[in-house]
């Protein structure tokens, strides 16, 4: 089984990817950043978003080695927040942020933007080495 | 692909789908014409379903073994054999391998329509079915439909044997121009449309620009480590190893020099005043720029439904290449077309020492530790370019000269690059070359002994920690089973090819760096890659163009040069009939720092019996290439003298330099400007 975190916000999102690391040196890490959901409905206000987390979900159930998978899911606020250019997700060097949604091989090169997250195919390469 | 479409009833269909809707009268006689018609077609096509009785034909064109079918149509005459024994499954599969475009329709259905009405626009020859006037049989058509190609509604449409889908399907395939290039893939059991092999400059555009066009492609690359275990990602040479991380190291060394130039300006740097570069930093930063790089060819493969394989490929016959993949697994691959894309790598001297203790440039741009003192053995540009920005990285540096510099481009040039680079503090070692290395130390860097000889026999000895050999390039087209195929190839290696690119194997091409007698430029396999994938996908014409293709060697003084050089020029016309027209200027912006004011210089090659047209544009000095690509432009529509000397200069700049020069070379006055 893939390990699954969930997080809101960029502090938490640096805390918990520094236990992360920490605690699961070498293995791959896949960062999520999405925008956040509506504590009523449960839905993320960008509609690429709402279209890519099962799709992510599902690869990450069919991920060749599972054990070796960290995913974390984070949330990047309100439409409002992210929209800002000056929104710390797009502006901090470590995230460097384009798009919601944004789906990272951290410390790689290898991100997806937008539809691209849709597209089961396209997540698949993340796992290959 | 299988979007399932609405069965419209007759006259129900919504006026907006455009389609037309004729009189209940009318629609009757053109049923009743279409019934005959369909009695007498379909009779032929029953013989062949008997001919292939339930021929299992893999339909989304995966590896079937089951050999040529006979596509054409059958002759009306063997239409009289009785129809027996053969399901409703094989007569439909009969159809579909019967016809390029067989579409199966209903008159009632608005879908249909469209569908006739645009095959009827491109002129495509499609074969149409109407299965609501065929009663029961109709009916089981459907649900046969449904089986073979998992989508029952109409239209249907198969092309080449294969299922294409619906009338959304062939629309949008239209708009994005994949529907001409999937009829012309004709018939074949092959896996593929086209196998590219190399996913380098030329492949990748080569392999998308098919599939683009409708082809099922897949596209082959596979990097064989260098002697001292250098690998690097998807993309080729110019972008792991060539022209993207060369331009990064030469930004890095003229920033060098601009930190210095500041200090001229009124900026003072703090601390010590010397900038120095961290190596590893530098290779870091290139490298991980070039990652995201590799990262994006490969999403890009995906998204235009190119299939990637990281195999090394062989081929077993013309149309059969054998993949071995990293951990040696071997796969067989089928292909109607192979583009033949593997560029080249650098070569070695065949001398002691040489594969054990050299690097090429296949290893200089990923060097984890700073190379210190530096022997570029060559004089081409790859040595040259290196040098330079070796030099400029702080670095002793030092060039072996076998003969000339720069072979093949303009001479008056290259020495005046060489120059510049002697100035710099760059050692030429001139007519020597190497016959021996000893390792004196190991390390990273090491030290290395090297051995050489001048031309009169005299001895050259001496340690440097890095030693590169950029003596040349071979083409990767041994080892694949090209010859054993029927690829004819020159003595050096290169793919012998007409001018559409074809090799002396029909179904197999080639382009970019294997190419025989061609520039090796980026730029130019990409435009090879592009114009034969549109003829291969849709039998255009149009061929590349290889005059007056603009190249910039980027040493510390850049020189930009599009056609002829001032040799070739003479050789081509005579010397009477050239015209040099030159001038050396001082850049502005080397004015305060001092610069050099003698390096840069400019010069038009024209010929007077044409009118003064320029055959030969020339420059040496700061960004040339972004001066070189504008003024390509004129050479490509002809340009003359005059036209030069028509445009108005934008001031103060180095380009403005072409205008109204005046001064020739026949004149013998001094080419040395006089100023604003
Ligand atoms: C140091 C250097 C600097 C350069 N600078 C410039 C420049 O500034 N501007 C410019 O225009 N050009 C430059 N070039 C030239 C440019 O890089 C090449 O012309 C260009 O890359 C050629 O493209 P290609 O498609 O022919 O082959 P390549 O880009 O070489 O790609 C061929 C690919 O095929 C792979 N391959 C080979 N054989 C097989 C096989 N059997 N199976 C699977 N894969 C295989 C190779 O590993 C490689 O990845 C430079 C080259 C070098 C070396």
């Amino acid at each position: 089984m893939v390990q699954k975190y969930k997080v809101e916000g960029f502090e938490a999102f640096e805390a918990k990817l520094a236990d992360i690391q920490r605690e699961f040196a070498g293995k791959t890490v896949l960062v999520l950043f999405s925008g956040s959901k509506d504590p009523k409905t449960h839905q993320s206000w960008c509609p690429d978003c709402v279209t890519a987390e099962p799709v992510v979900q599902a690869c990450l159930d069919k991920a060749p080695e599972p054990e070796q998978v960290v995913f974390l899911y984070v949330g990047v606020g309100s439409r409002e927040f992210w929209k800002d250019p000056q929104c710390i997700f797009r502006t901090h060097q470590s995230t460097q942020l384009k798009a919601v949604p944004t789906l990272i091989k951290w410390g790689s090169p290898q991100r997806l933007e937008e539809s691209q997250c849709n597209r089961p195919d396209m997540v698949e390469m993340l796992f290959d080495d | 692909m299988n979007r399932r479409e609405p069965l419209f009833k007759q006259l129900a269909g919504p006026a907006e789908q455009g389609t037309c809707h004729l009189p209940p009268l009318i629609q009757d006689i053109i049923i009743l014409v279409i019934i005959i018609s369909i009695c007498v077609q379909t009779l032929p096509l029953l013989v062949l379903a008997i001919f292939n009785p339930g021929s299992a034909q893999d339909l989304d064109g995966s590896s079937s073994s089951s050999s040529s079918l006979k596509r054409n149509q059958v002759a009306p005459s063997e239409a009289m054999a009785p129809v027996e024994g053969t399901g409703v499954k094989a007569k439909v599969e009969g159809l579909i391998k019967g016809h390029t475009v067989m579409v199966f329709s209903k008159t009632t259905c608005p879908f249909c329509d469209q569908i006739k009405d645009l095959f009827k626009q491109r002129e495509i020859q499609a074969e149409y079915l109407e299965l609501d006037t065929l009663g029961q049989e109709g009916t089981d058509i459907q649900e046969a439909l449904l089986e073979i190609s998992g989508q029952k509604t109409v239209p249907n449409v198969f092309i080449n044997g294969k299922h294409f889908g619906g009338c959304s399907d062939a629309l949008s395939a239209d708009s994005s121009g994949q529907l001409k290039g999937r009829i012309r893939a004709g018939f074949h059991d092959y896996q593929f449309d086209t196998i590219v092999i190399g996913g380098g400059s030329g492949g990748l555009v080569a392999s998308k620009e098919c599939s683009r066009l409708g082809q099922k492609v897949a596209v082959f690359d596979f990097v064989q480590p260098t002697p001292l275990g250098s690998t690097w990602g998807l993309g080729g040479t110019c972008v792991n190893v060539g022209c993207i991380p060369k331009k990064l190291m030469h930004q890095a060394a003229l920033l060098g020099g601009n930190v210095q130039d500041a200090q001229m300006f009124g900026w003072s740097l703090s601390g010590d005043s010397k900038p120095s570069l961290d190596w590893p930093k530098m290779v870091e930063a290139i490298q991980s720029h070039i990652g995201s790089l590799n990262w994006g060819y490969k999403v890009a493969l995906r998204d235009k439904k190119v299939k990637y394989l990281n195999e090394y490929a062989r081929f077993v016959d013309a149309h059969t290449i054998k993949g071995v993949n990293k951990k040696g697994k071997e796969t067989e691959y089928t292909a109607q077309n192979f583009v033949l894309a593997m560029g080249g790598r650098p070569k070695y001297p065949d001398i002691p020492g040489a594969k054990e203790l050299g690097i090429t440039s296949d290893d200089l741009f990923s060097l984890p530790y700073n190379p210190g003192k530096t022997l570029c053995v060559g004089a081409s540009y790859i040595s040259l370019e290196c040098a330079g920005f070796l030099k400029g990285a702080g670095l002793d540096t030092t060039v072996m000269v076998r003969s000339i510099l720069l072979r093949g481009f303009d001479q008056q040039m290259a020495n005046k690059i060489g120059d510049y680079m002697e100035e710099e503090g760059v050692n030429f070692i001139r007519e020597c070359v190497p016959y021996k290395m000893e390792r004196v130390e190991e390390g990273q860097p090491g030290k290395i002994k090297v051995y050489a000889k001048y031309n009169d026999g005299t001895e050259f000895t001496d340690v440097f920690n890095t030693v590169l050999f950029a003596i040349g390039r071979d083409p990767c087209t041994s080892g694949l089973g090209l010859e054993e195929v029927g690829v004819k190839l020159a003595k050096n290696g290169k793919i012998i090819h007409d001018e559409a690119e074809r090799t002396s194997v029909s179904n197999i091409y080639a382009i970019g760096d294997v190419l025989q007698d061609k520039a090796e430029l980026t730029p130019l396999a990409i435009k090879q890659g592009m114009l034969l994938a549109r003829r291969i996908t849709l039998g255009d014409k149009l061929l590349t163009h290889y005059e007056n293709i603009p190249t910039t060697v980027f040493t510390p003084l850049e020189y930009g040069c599009v056609g002829l050089s001032e040799e070739d020029a003479e050789a081509k016309y005579g010397r009477d009939d050239i015209e040099v027209f030159h001038k050396n200027f001082w850049p502005l912006e080397w004015t305060l720092a001092k610069r050099s004011e003698a390096a840069c210089y400019l010069k038009l090659v024209c010929r007077p019996s044409e009118d003064m047209k320029v055959v030969g544009f020339h420059y040496l000095g700061p960004n040339a290439g972004e001066i070189t690509q504008g003024y390509a432009g004129m050479m490509v529509m002809g340009a003359k003298k005059a036209d030069f000397d028509r445009m108005v200069g934008i001031h103060p700049t180095n380009a403005e330099w072409f205008i109204s020069m005046d001064i020739t070379k026949s004149s013998g006055v001094s080419p040395t400007a006089a100023g604003c």
